[in-house]
C-alpha cells in the first residue's frame, strides 16, 4: 500500500461518522443506568400486559363457556386502552428525568463548561428519550400483539395492517408524552413538578375538558382530541369525542410537539447554568 | 504564516477582561474588572467570601451573562467564540457535581461526549493522573468529597487544557488532600498549562501561585506577581544594635518611621512606603551615634500582611 493510500485511509477512518452520535449515546447511558426508572417503565408497559393476558388465559381455561379466549380484536382494543395510558405515564417519567436530570444533579453546568452548544445538549435528549420509551412501549406492545393473535381462538384476530397501525399510533402517543414532559422539564428545571403538572394535565384535565361539550371546537386544540382522531378506527367504538379532520389533528399534534420543544430549548439556551 | 494555534500560544495572557461587570438588580457582584492572567503561571484570584470570585469565573465560562465589559479566553473573545475558546479550558466551579448513579468512568464518558472525539481517549489517563483508576468503576455516590474533587480534576483534563480554572478547589479537603492538590497544580504549571485558582485562603494562594489578583467587593484592588505585590507595601526592616534603647530614640525622631515594635531578636521598624532612601539614612544615623549594627535586613512581608494592609486601607477610605 502506498503512503498516500494509507494516509487517505487513515483520514477516512478519522472522519468516519459515528454510528450513534456521542451526545445521544451519553444521554442513553444516563437513562439506562437509572435502574429504578427502567424497571418502573417495564412495570408500566410490559408487566400489566403480561398480567392481563395471564388472567384472561386463566379465566378462559377455568370456564371457557363464560369467558371467551384471551386474544382477539376486542381484547386487543381493551388492552391498548390501558397500554396507551400507562405508556404515556412511562414516557412522562422518562421525559421529566431527561429534561431535568442534568439540572437536578448539577451536571448541566459541567456540560456547558465544555463549550458545547446548549441547543445540541438539548437536542440529544430527544432521540435518546424516544429510543428508551419506544423500547419499553415496544415490549408492552409485543406482549399485547402476540397474545391477541396467538390466543385469539375462535375470535377474530387482528391483522398485520392493524397491528402496524396500532404500533405506530402507540409510538406517536408515547412520543408526544415524552416530548411534552421533556420540554416542560427543561423549562421548569424540576423533575417532580414536571411529573405532577404533565400527568395531571394529561390524565385528569384533558379527559375532563374533552367531555365539556360547551367548549365546542376549542377542544380540537387539545392533544387528546387529536390523538384520538388518529387512533386506528378498529380500536374504538363509536365516533371520536371531538369530531375533527385528520389534517387538523396532524396540525394539533405538530403544534404540541413543536411548542414544548421550542420552549424547552429556549430555556436551556438562556438559563444561568 | 503562523497558524491560529501558534498565535494563541505566543499570546502573553490567557485570560483578559476589560471593564467586566455583573449586576444582580441593584447589587454589583463584579465591578469593572480588568484582569490579565499570564500564560504558563499559577494565578490566584484572591478575595474574601462574597467578593465576586465565583461570579467572575461563571462569566468567563459562559455560565452567566456579563452585564458589561469584554472578555477573552486563550485569545478568543467570549461569548462570541465561546465554543472554540472553551475547547482547551478545563474548569471546576464550586463543588464538582456528577450523576451519582453513574460510575466515575461513566461520568467522564458523558462529559467526553460533549467534547472533541479525542477526549474519550483521555479518560483512562486522566483517571490515572488523579489516582482514581482503581475505583473508576464504582458509582460516584460512594465517593468521598476528596475523590469527587479528584474526579473533577480528571474531568477537566479531558480537554487537554491550556487553561485550568479552579474555583475554591481545596474546600472540604483534609490537610493531606490539600497538600496533594497543591502538588498537582504545580505539576500542571510545570507542563506549561495555566491555572487560574480562586480562593479565599491567603496561605493557599501564596503557596501555590506565582501571580495574584486581590479582589474585594467585586473590584480587583491589586494584581501582579506575588513577590512584587508583597514588596510594594510598607517597608519593614529588622534591626538589632548594641543599644536598642538608644536606637529607639533615633527612630522616634525620624520622619519616615511609622512604627517600631520590639521583638526578642531586635526591633521591627516599619517605614513609610514613599520614604525612598530612608533605610540608608537610618543606618547612617545609627553608625554616627556610635552604635554597632548587628542586624539590618528587610523583613519578609507575607501576602497576608499585604492583603490586610490593602483591605484595611479600603475600609478606612470607605
Amino acid at each position: 500500500m502506498s503512503a498516500t493510500a494509507a494516509t487517505s485511509e487513515l483520514a477516512a477512518r478519522h472522519t468516519r461518522v459515528p454510528r450513534r452520535p456521542r451526545l445521544v449515546s451519553a444521554e442513553l447511558l444516563k437513562l439506562r443506568k437509572r435502574r429504578g426508572l427502567v424497571l418502573s417503565g417495564l412495570a408500566l408497559t410490559a408487566l400489566p400486559m403480561i398480567v392481563a393476558y395471564t388472567v384472561l388465559l386463566i379465566v378462559h381455561a377455568a370456564n371457557p363457556a363464560k369467558h371467551g379466549p384471551a386474544g382477539g380484536l376486542n381484547n386487543l382494543s381493551g388492552s391498548m386502552d390501558v397500554l396507551t395510558t400507562l405508556s404515556g405515564v412511562a414516557a412522562i417519567l422518562i421525559g421529566a428525568t431527561l429534561g431535568a436530570g442534568d439540572l437536578g444533579s448539577g451536571v448541566f453546568r459541567e456540560l456547558v463548561v465544555t463549550g458545547r452548544s446548549r441547543l445540541a445538549l438539548f437536542a440529544a435528549r430527544i432521540p435518546a428519550g424516544l429510543a428508551v420509551v419506544w423500547a419499553l412501549v415496544g415490549a408492552g406492545f409485543a406482549v399485547t400483539a402476540s397474545a391477541s393473535t396467538v390466543f385469539a381462538g375462535s375470535l377474530q384476530s387482528p391483522g398485520a395492517t392493524l397491528l402496524i397501525e396500532t404500533a405506530a399510533w402507540l409510538a406517536l402517543v408515547s412520543g408526544l408524552c415524552l416530548v411534552l414532559a421533556l420540554g416542560v422539564a427543561s423549562a421548569l428545571g424540576s423533575r417532580g413538578i414536571t411529573i405532577g403538572v404533565v400527568l395531571g394535565w394529561q390524565i385528569v384535565v384533558v379527559p375532563l375538558l374533552l367531555q365539556i361539550k360547551t367548549l365546542g371546537s376549542m377542544r380540537e386544540a387539545l392533544l387528546g382530541a387529536a390523538t384520538e382522531r388518529l387512533e386506528p378506527s378498529a380500536l374504538f367504538d363509536g365516533a371520536p369525542t371531538v369530531p375533527m379532520s385528520v389534517l387538523a389533528a396532524v396540525i394539533v399534534v405538530t403544534a404540541w410537539t413543536a411548542v414544548p420543544l421550542a420552549f424547552g430549548a429556549w430555556r436551556t439556551a438562556a438559563r444561568d447554568a | 504564516m503562523p497558524s491560529l494555534d501558534d498565535v494563541m500560544k505566543t499570546q502573553q495572557f490567557v485570560v483578559e477582561t476589560s471593564g467586566l461587570t455583573k449586576r444582580f438588580g441593584e447589587r454589583v457582584a463584579v465591578a469593572n474588572v480588568d484582569l490579565h492572567v499570564p500564560r504558563g503561571s499559577a494565578f490566584g484570584y484572591l478575595g474574601p467570601n462574597g467578593a465576586g470570585k465565583t461570579t467572575l469565573i461563571r462569566m468567563l465560562l459562559g455560565l452567566t451573562h456579563a452585564t458589561a465589559g469584554t472578555m477573552q479566553l486563550l485569545g478568543r473573545p467570549v461569548p462570541e467564540e465561546r465554543t472554540a475558546a472553551l475547547a482547551r479550558v478545563g474548569a471546576i466551579v464550586e463543588e464538582p457535581r456528577f450523576h451519582r448513579h453513574l460510575t466515575g468512568r461513566e461520568n467522564l464518558t458523558v462529559i467526553a461526549a460533549a467534547r472533541e472525539p479525542e477526549a474519550h481517549g483521555r479518560i483512562d489517563g486522566a483517571l490515572a493522573r488523579v489516582g482514581l483508576s482503581e475505583r473508576a468503576d464504582e458509582r460516584v455516590k460512594r465517593y468521598s468529597l476528596g475523590m469527587r474533587q479528584r474526579l473533577g480534576v480528571a474531568r477537566s483534563l479531558l480537554a487537554d487544557p491550556e487553561l485550568l480554572i479552579l474555583d475554591e478547589p481545596t474546600n472540604g479537603l483534609d490537610p493531606a488532600g490539600i497538600h496533594e492538590f497543591r502538588d498537582m497544580i504545580r505539576g500542571f504549571v510545570a507542563e506549561g498549562r495555566t491555572v487560574l485558582l480562586s480562593s479565599h485562603l491567603l496561605d493557599e494562594v501564596e503557596k501555590i501561585c506565582d501571580d495574584v489578583a486581590i479582589v474585594d467587593q467585586g473590584q480587583v484592588v491589586a494584581q501582579g506577581p506575588i513577590a512584587e505585590l508583597a514588596a510594594a507595601g510598607k517597608k519593614t526592616i529588622l534591626i538589632a544594635t548594641s543599644n536598642d534603647e538608644q536606637a529607639l530614640a533615633i527612630f522616634s525622631e525620624h520622619r519616615a518611621v511609622e512604627a517600631v515594635t520590639a521583638e526578642s531578636a531586635g526591633l521591627r521598624v516599619t517605614l513609610d512606603p514613599d520614604a525612598g532612601t530612608a533605610a540608608d539614612d537610618i543606618s547612617r544615623r545609627l553608625v554616627l551615634a556610635g552604635l554597632a549594627i548587628r542586624r539590618f535586613e528587610p523583613a519578609r512581608v507575607s501576602l497576608e500582611q499585604r492583603f490586610l494592609e490593602i483591605t484595611s486601607r479600603l475600609e478606612d477610605a470607605a
